[in-house]
């Protein structure tokens, strides 16, 4: 293998190099995704309560962004973000937006539900997951601050509260 | 909190790695015979039972006051022939498109190789080999000899090169994921349409019983008194009435059949997201001792953006421990170090790595073999059914909606 390795590295290897796998979405592409959901709203003229939805969810996407970091690789929240932002909330509401707008805010679909209904019921569970993520997100970052604290503790403040301690009094 | 004196090295230690998963592909169900079909499918409701037998009273009370051989006892006849004949279609109709998902979920669903799911897999298997640490380790070859540098700094260097891939790949297999998900919410509706064709079709089959017991009681009445008659009702009726039983039994049977493959293909996608879950867990896990390992061997700080920054608690602690540690003593930091985890802890994380996308392709295989024994099963089942959908068919030009066709309220 030695040498032939040692070649095709140092060649880069390119022709085996080409990913199937798209990059992840970067910062920019969730917010120009959102982005993309505020102008089909407007285009379409949705209803006020959609789109004070919508912007609730798009707020804690924005605040959870920079912490998106913390949430760590492969994480389930992080991932949850980046999806709402780029496929889950696009869905929700151009599935609505689809239909005849005058129908979807009349016609129940799901027993007495309208397609109106059934999007806020949707957006609403979107908005409160976001929520939690981003509380979530500031309570890892509150941890380094409890770490810190611990270490802190271990480190000078031993016999706080570790049962009875040995030392000595102070010699007379 | 505790003082006590593990309190600052806790963070530190990392959980052992679990075994790998293990995947079980379900069992293909047993063909399903027609006369346990009626048992197997939604019963028919005691409340509905009544209204059924009115029915079947009406058409006995309607075919006496015809005389046999009139056009109105023929058109008697006639709503026995269409009965239920827009059910029957229906539950064909799903079926068929049963027998096409199983056939679909080989070809692009989960388990196939070109799926998302599948391509990503095979990405990562390649990105994860590429990070191996037994290329860190392994024995020495001659142009080691050479003065090329640090093995271990170049090996987890390796990492930064690799993090966007790694990223991406994790997107995406959540991705798949979602996918997957998708996939048996649709099939969880169609599941939910199959019962209740199922049901519809019990109730006809209560229907055609009832007939069946009525008329051969009457035709037994007949015999002596009115025997033309009687040869009339059995040629031309019940006749008829056992032939409609029997392809009514024949789709329960199939539609039963596509309810267990539905079923099927529902395992295996759950069985298939488990999978990828713990593909993107023993990643994550794997990356995250390359972090600490990088730190304890070369006391080499492995910059990773993501990575590292799910770990900032843990590594920060650890680097801030053996900066302690090396005031006090170079000694004691050495044991510290090589005592809690080493390049054998990364390979370890390694082999769980491979030992979950072996466990995953194992499974594939199972699943594959099960699906193509579900899609056998099912093709013959619709098959036997065809027969009897093209008479269905044959009648559909002439079918008006007959006195024996259930109202829709009936349905449940």
């Amino acid at each position: 293998m030695g040498l032939r390795q040692w070649w095709a590295e140092r060649r880069g290897s390119s022709s085996e190099d080409v990913s199937q796998v798209a990059a992840a979405p970067s910062e920019q592409d969730i917010l120009a995704a959102l982005n993309r959901v505020n102008a089909m709203l407007t285009d379409a003229n949705a209803p006020p309560i959609v789109t004070a939805r919508v912007v609730r969810i798009a707020r804690a996407i924005n605040a959870t962004l920079p912490r998106l970091r913390h949430l760590g690789l492969g994480s389930m929240e992080g991932y949850s973000v980046v999806a709402t932002a780029t496929t889950y909330l696009p869905e929700a509401v151009g599935g609505y937006l689809r239909l005849p707008r005058e129908w979807a805010d009349t016609r129940p679909i799901d027993g007495y539900k309208t397609s109106l209904m059934v999007l806020i019921e949707q957006l609403e569970l979107l908005a409160s997951t976001m929520d939690k993520i981003l509380d979530a997100a500031n309570r890892a970052d509150a941890q380094a601050l409890l770490a810190h604290g611990m270490f802190l503790e271990a480190r000078f403040g031993h016999s706080a509260d570790g049962g009875p301690d040995l030392q000595l009094g102070s010699p007379t | 909190m505790s003082t006590s004196d593990g309190a600052a090295a806790e963070p530190m230690r990392l959980a052992p790695p679990d075994p790998a998963v293990t995947l079980t592909a379900p069992e293909a169900p047993a063909v399903v015979l027609e006369t346990q079909a009626p048992k197997m499918a939604p019963p028919v409701a005691a409340a509905v039972q009544p209204e059924l037998d009115a029915k079947v009273d009406s058409f006995m009370t309607a075919l006496s006051s015809t005389q046999a051989g009139s056009p109105e006892f023929a058109a008697q006849a006639e709503n026995v022939r269409t009965m239920g004949d827009a059910e029957i279609r229906r539950a064909a109709e799903t079926s068929n498109r049963m027998l096409d998902r199983p056939v679909t979920a080989l070809k692009e669903g989960g388990l196939a190789e070109g799926s998302t799911v599948g391509k990503t897999l095979l990405e990562l298997r390649r990105t994860v080999e590429d990070l191996d640490p037994s290329q860190a380790t392994g024995t020495k070859r001659w142009l080691d000899i050479l003065p090329f540098g640090d093995k271990i700094t170049d090996y987890f260097r390796k990492y930064q090169s690799a993090q966007t891939q790694l990223n991406g790949i994790l997107h995406s297999l959540r991705n798949g994921q979602d996918e997957l998900t998708k996939d048996n919410v649709a099939l969880n509706m169609e599941k939910t349409n199959l019962w209740a064709v199922m049901g519809r079709l019990n109730q006809y089959i209560y229907v055609a019983e009832r007939l069946d017991a009525k008329l051969a009681a009457k035709i037994a009445e007949l015999e002596l008194s009115d025997p033309e008659t009687a040869k009339t009702l059995s040629q031309d009726v019940l006749f008829y009435v056992r032939q409609k039983h029997q392809d009514l039994l024949t789709q329960l049977a199939v539609s039963i059949q596509s309810y267990l493959a539905i079923d099927i293909i529902i395992k295996n996608n759950i069985e298939l997201i488990k999978g990828v879950d713990r593909a993107s867990t023993t990643t994550v896990s794997a990356l995250r001792t390359a972090v600490i390992v990088a730190q304890a061997l070369g006391n080499q700080k492995l910059v990773l953006d993501q990575i590292s920054a799910l770990n900032t608690t843990t590594s920060g602690m650890i680097q801030r421990t053996s900066e302690m540690l090396k005031d006090n003593s170079a000694a004691i930091q050495e044991q510290a170090a090589s005592s809690t985890i080493g390049i054998e802890q990364l390979q370890a994380a390694f082999a769980n790595i491979y030992a979950t996308m072996d466990s995953i392709d194992e499974f594939k295989l199972k699943a594959l073999d099960t699906m193509s024994a579900t899609i056998g099963v099912l093709g013959h089942e619709v098959e036997k059914s065809q027969s009897y959908l093209d008479r269905v068919q044959q009648h559909d030009a002439r079918n008006a909606q007959g006195t024996l066709d259930l109202s829709t309220q009936s349905l449940g």
